[in-house]
């Protein structure tokens, strides 16, 4: 890609020197697109993306504590996602799934 | 910082917003900047007890990375933490599915696991599917 496009540096940085990770913002890069953000029991959730997209989730085990699932010991107990829904196994659910596909 | 820079929002909010959740770019913060969104695999080899691919990234630290792996047929799971699990495929011994970073590679490795102290080794040939989110951004 040429130097063009959109940059925006932190203040007191030059736009024409800084590196790449140390902008704010590049139109050079991909970002990542939250299509959905929301709460989740137990079960499947449809998506309504017609592919496999990228998600992220945190678990509540602990009041208000939150953490991803491991997958240890067992990796039945961690959420996934297919072509249509994302599938948690356990209750108190935070995802976000993300627009780009796997 | 001043109050000047380049806001964009949500559609239906203002630029006066104070709940900052609700700014697609805000030039008083980073974004997360995507290097590569990609895919690849790690084959195992019946009688091995270790398989792993290095993708190499050429950023010369260590980057932030998300990961997911199709541990079943049509199932992505996130492997931000390491995956223990019995697959259907191969259902005589554990398995563990890691991805880790440093300054050079992201790598993807699957391993057999025993829980009892004596040698496993994989039973069958295998191939992972996994998925992969490079960010410019640091970790360290």
């Amino acid at each position: 890609m040429a130097n063009y496009g959109l940059k925006i540096t932190k203040d007191g940085e030059d736009v024409a020197t800084a590196v790449d990770k140390n902008l704010v913002y590049s139109s050079k890069f991909n970002g990542m697109k939250i299509a959905k953000h929301n709460t989740a029991g137990i079960g499947s959730t449809a998506h309504g993306i017609a592919y496999v997209p990228t998600f992220l989730s945190y678990r509540k085990y602990s009041g208000t504590k939150y953490r991803v699932d491991s997958g240890i010991p067992n990796f039945d107990g961690t959420p996934y996602v297919t072509s249509t829904n994302i599938v948690f196994p356990n209750a108190d659910n935070y995802y976000f799934i993300f627009l780009d596909s796997v | 910082m001043g109050n000047y820079g380049m806001k964009v929002l949500r559609v239906g909010y203002d630029v006066d917003e104070t709940n900052l959740s609700n700014y697609v770019i805000h030039s008083k913060y980073k974004s997360l900047k995507s290097l590569a969104l990609a895919t690849t695999t790690d084959s195992t080899v019946s009688g091995n007890d270790y398989a792993q691919v290095d993708i190499a990234h050429g950023l010369g630290y260590i980057p932030l990375f998300f990961v997911m792996a199709e541990l079943e047929s049509g199932q992505w799971r996130n492997i931000q933490c390491a995956n223990f699990y019995i697959p259907t495929f191969d259902s005589s011994i554990s398995y563990f599915v890691e991805a880790f970073a440093n300054a050079t590679n992201l790598s993807f490795a699957v391993g057999a696991v025993n829980f009892h102290g004596s040698s496993n080794t994989f039973s069958v040939n295998h191939t992972f599917n996994f998925s992969y989110y490079l960010v410019i951004d640091e970790i360290t």
